[in-house]
């Protein structure tokens, strides 16, 4: 085998490496990106997905408990409701009264009719708006 | 009356601009040397004329003229003078036009630099830099005019939102640019190689200072990203792998790379279209950054709703990609390979692994990041992936990268001797095993992944330290210098390798703070009344309640909170909430006990009976120090490498060996 060859084929063999690598990675934490319509509408589909959904949140409706350290809120794409649990600290600026928008990672209960947000993040502030109020 | 002006200047710069153009392309057709000097006077033209426009926005932001809507957004009258100044880019109209001012002054200066060698590629390399200033101040004067009126009497601004009101707001943002903007460079003088047909490496050596220092403004500007992101959100940790901030991580893995190739087609010969490849790559990688963030396409906190702006960029971002991938495959028969490989035990081969790594993990990071859209194009659906897709690709991936780092500075040009290579990282790869089962042991959680790479860290820095040292007994032994004299003979010989050494240090501190932060992460949150204590790694904090006090225009609630460990006071914490003026929201102050062992970083999130009972989050992140540490040499190494002077050129090109 040619020296070059043998090169191709070391350098083939450390792209599959990297390849399998990230296919592996991605079942493990894929997750739909979907609207709140969808999980309301359709929350079954999704049930056991893992997901990302963007909303604004209803600013009277943020509930903290202090207690057992959880947040609850509803946040809403303008169309549906939807109720938001995380177990963890409120972040900044949720409660903003002009409505934050919120991005949330989580999943799904459609019995409960309720997001259990793992990750709740919220838009850097009054950065590059395209909405000019 | 002032935003009239820098209106009209911006105008007048975007026709110079079409202009000079126009007179470049006649200085090509004609070889008519005065259209070649009107062309480079216009590209000074245009950097005075950004330059004016600039600065009568940061007059209008400074005199709180809130006529002007951008003034009126982003500061308030209570603003303190420093971020008046900084809300410049505060938004996207003015970080556009900051990027149009960085711009036309490297172009500029690009231009007007006396380089005898460069005179065929310049007439071209002028004509890529003028497509970039045409475009950017098109879209500046059109589409995002940061001197648009309000339109309405206003007695005060909006004020700038508090979470932007903090250093890392006045050194993040331009150092990106300075790093983002400084691709264009090296861009242009390979496309004006590719355009000229010249297959040498003219176009690598006079842009090499370009590139690294790009490099370096990007590397800065991420760690400064990081620590605002620390010091400031209060969730402890310092990336998510959110878009925006891959957007910004991208075109630094692809220069590293390229930083690194371009060694080999200098000495070599080799690897030519690699190269052009690559700094195209990183190039069209500085136009997606700016992509993604103003237009919305990928969830991001970084970014904003879509808007018509975005499908600008990415038709400019089309235009050139397709424009410089064309010209490359249409010029690739002039490249001439000099040399082959000769071995796969050469430092040529190391760089080819070093790059195919960098890349390789640029690819996941760039995969990962568009998947959503891709998805969502083919099947319907958007489908992303979180955090822990990167860390496990990118991850491994580049801590592997970290341990080749450690072979590369012993390893041969052409063809390494393979006993010689073992003899010389024996001792470092033996030394780094005890560090691996000493983390294994002392941390006991089971994992092997995080005291690998401690190892490999260790490994690393022992072998650049053991050719530091041994350089530098050498020398002395040799010339009966002491050791510090033959230390600096040595390294201000030939400061491109020990600068880059440096760097290669400064990376492995880097690379211990993200395995200590993220691989033994730490933390607790606890609703705690007056008087209890609150437990974590050995620490002891005591809740006190709160106080208040005022700050300038703020009022600041804080917890003054004594820290205790094993049975000694070490000082106190006080993590706050800050209330600005115009926001009812307040923001959180993180309060931080940093040591060289680890961080101890606690957050007031929120309270309730005036104080009487409040919950408190605490993170311990280890050795989190070294990643500042670690980011000053890198910054300290990079400076040495480039400073102007003898001891930073590069050593003869590679002859080759009698048959």
């Amino acid at each position: 085998m040619s020296k070059k060859l043998k090169m191709t084929l070391g350098a083939l063999v450390i792209v599959a490496a990297m390849g399998y690598l990230m296919i592996t990675s991605f079942s493990s934490s894929a997750g739909f990106q979907v609207s709140i319509s969808d999980l309301v509408e359709k929350g079954s589909k999704f049930q056991d997905d893992y997901l990302l959904v963007e909303g604004k949140v209803l600013p009277e409706t943020v509930v903290w408990d202090s207690t057992n350290i959880k947040v609850e809120f509803v946040v809403t794409d303008g169309v549906n409701q939807m109720p938001v649990l995380f177990n963890d600290v409120v972040p900044d600026n949720l409660d903003h009264e002009d409505g934050a928008e919120a991005i949330l990672r989580g999943k799904y209960d459609h019995d409960g009719g309720i997001f259990r947000a793992d990750s709740v993040e919220t838009r850097c502030p009054s950065k590059y708006e395209a909405a000019e109020d | 009356m002032m935003a009239d002006l820098g209106f009209l200047a911006l105008v007048i710069a975007l026709l110079v601009a079409v202009l000079s153009f126009v007179i470049q392309v006649l200085s090509i057709k004609t070889g008519d040397k005065r259209f070649m000097e009107s062309a480079r006077g216009g590209m000074g033209a245009i950097a005075i004329l950004v330059s004016v426009s600039s600065a009568a926005l940061l007059y209008l932001l400074v005199t709180s003229d809130f006529s002007v809507l951008y003034v009126y957004r982003y500061t308030s009258l209570s603003l303190s003078l420093l971020y008046k100044l900084s809300a410049f880019w505060a938004g996207n109209a003015g970080s556009l036009l900051l990027w149009a001012l960085v711009l036309s002054i490297y172009s500029a200066i690009v231009a007007n630099s006396k380089q005898e060698q460069n005179k065929k590629l310049m007439p071209y390399v002028n004509l890529v830099l003028l497509i970039n200033n045409i475009f950017f101040l098109l879209a500046v004067t059109f589409f995002a005019n940061p001197f648009a009126p309000t339109g309405g009497a206003v007695m005060d601004g909006r004020g700038l939102n508090p979470m932007l009101q903090n250093p890392g707001m006045i050194i993040h943002p331009i150092t990106v640019f300075l790093g983002y903007v400084g691709f264009v460079v090296p861009f242009a003088f390979a496309m004006a190689a590719l355009i000229t047909k010249d297959s040498g490496d003219l176009w690598i050596k006079s842009t090499r200072r370009w590139t690294v220092l790009a490099w370096l403004f990007l590397s800065i500007g991420n760690l400064y990203g990081a620590q605002w992101a620390y010091t400031e959100l209060g969730w402890g940790g310092f990336w998510a792998w959110d878009p925006v901030e891959n957007a910004s991580f991208l075109p630094w893995l692809t220069a590293t790379a390229f930083i690194h190739s371009v060694m080999i087609q200098e000495r070599k010969g080799m690897f030519k279209i690699w190269n052009m490849a690559l700094i195209i790559v990183t190039y069209i990688l500085t136009l997606f950054g700016t992509y993604i963030v103003r237009s919305g396409v990928i969830t991001s906190v970084h970014a904003f709703g879509v808007s018509q702006q975005g499908n600008l960029f990415l038709g400019f971002l089309t235009l050139m990609l397709f424009a410089s991938v064309g010209l490359l495959i249409w010029r690739s028969d002039t490249f001439k390979e000099e040399k082959e490989f000769e071995s796969y035990l050469s430092r040529e081969s190391s760089f080819l692994l070093n790059n195919l790594f960098l890349v390789g993990a640029a690819f996941a990071v760039f995969w990962g990041t568009i998947f959503p859209l891709v998805s969502n194009w083919v099947k319907g659906v958007a489908v992303t992936v979180g955090p822990p897709f990167f860390n496990q690709v990118a991850g491994p991936i580049l801590f592997t990268t970290l341990f080749l780092m450690g072979i590369c500075p012993v390893i041969a040009w052409q063809k390494s001797n393979f006993k010689k290579l073992v003899k010389s990282i024996l001792w470092p790869f033996i030394s780094s095993l005890p560090v691996v089962a000493a983390v294994y042991f002392v941390k006991g959680d089971g994992q092997i992944w995080q005291p690998l790479v401690f190892g490999i860290a260790a490994f690393t820095a022992l072998v650049h330290l053991k050719e530091i040292i041994k350089g530098t007994l050498v020398r002395s032994k040799i010339r009966g210098d002491s050791l510090f004299q033959a230390f600096w003979g040595l390294v201000s010989k030939n400061r491109r390798r020990y600068g880059g050494y440096l760097v290669h240090l400064g990376t492995v501190l880097i690379a211990l703070a993200i395995v200590g932060t993220m691989g033994y992460p730490t933390e607790t949150t606890k609703t705690v009344q007056i008087g209890e204590t609150i437990e974590i790694g050995g620490y002891t904090l005591t809740y006190q309640g709160l106080q208040e006090k005022m700050f300038e225009n703020k009022g600041i609630v804080y917890a003054e909170m004594p820290v205790v460990k094993d049975g000694k006071l070490l000082g106190s914490v006080a993590p706050e909430k800050v209330f600005y003026p115009e926001f009812e929201q307040p923001t959180t102050e993180v309060s931080i006990m940093g040591g060289f062992k680890e961080d101890l970083y606690v957050v007031l999130s929120s309270w309730s009976q005036g104080g009487e009972i409040a919950t408190i989050k605490i993170n311990i992140n280890p050795l989190m120090a070294w990643m500042w540490i670690g980011g000053y040499l890198l910054i300290i190494g990079t400076l040495f490498a480039v400073w102007p002077g003898r001891g930073s050129r590069l050593g003869p090109r590679y002859k080759s060996r009698p048959a």
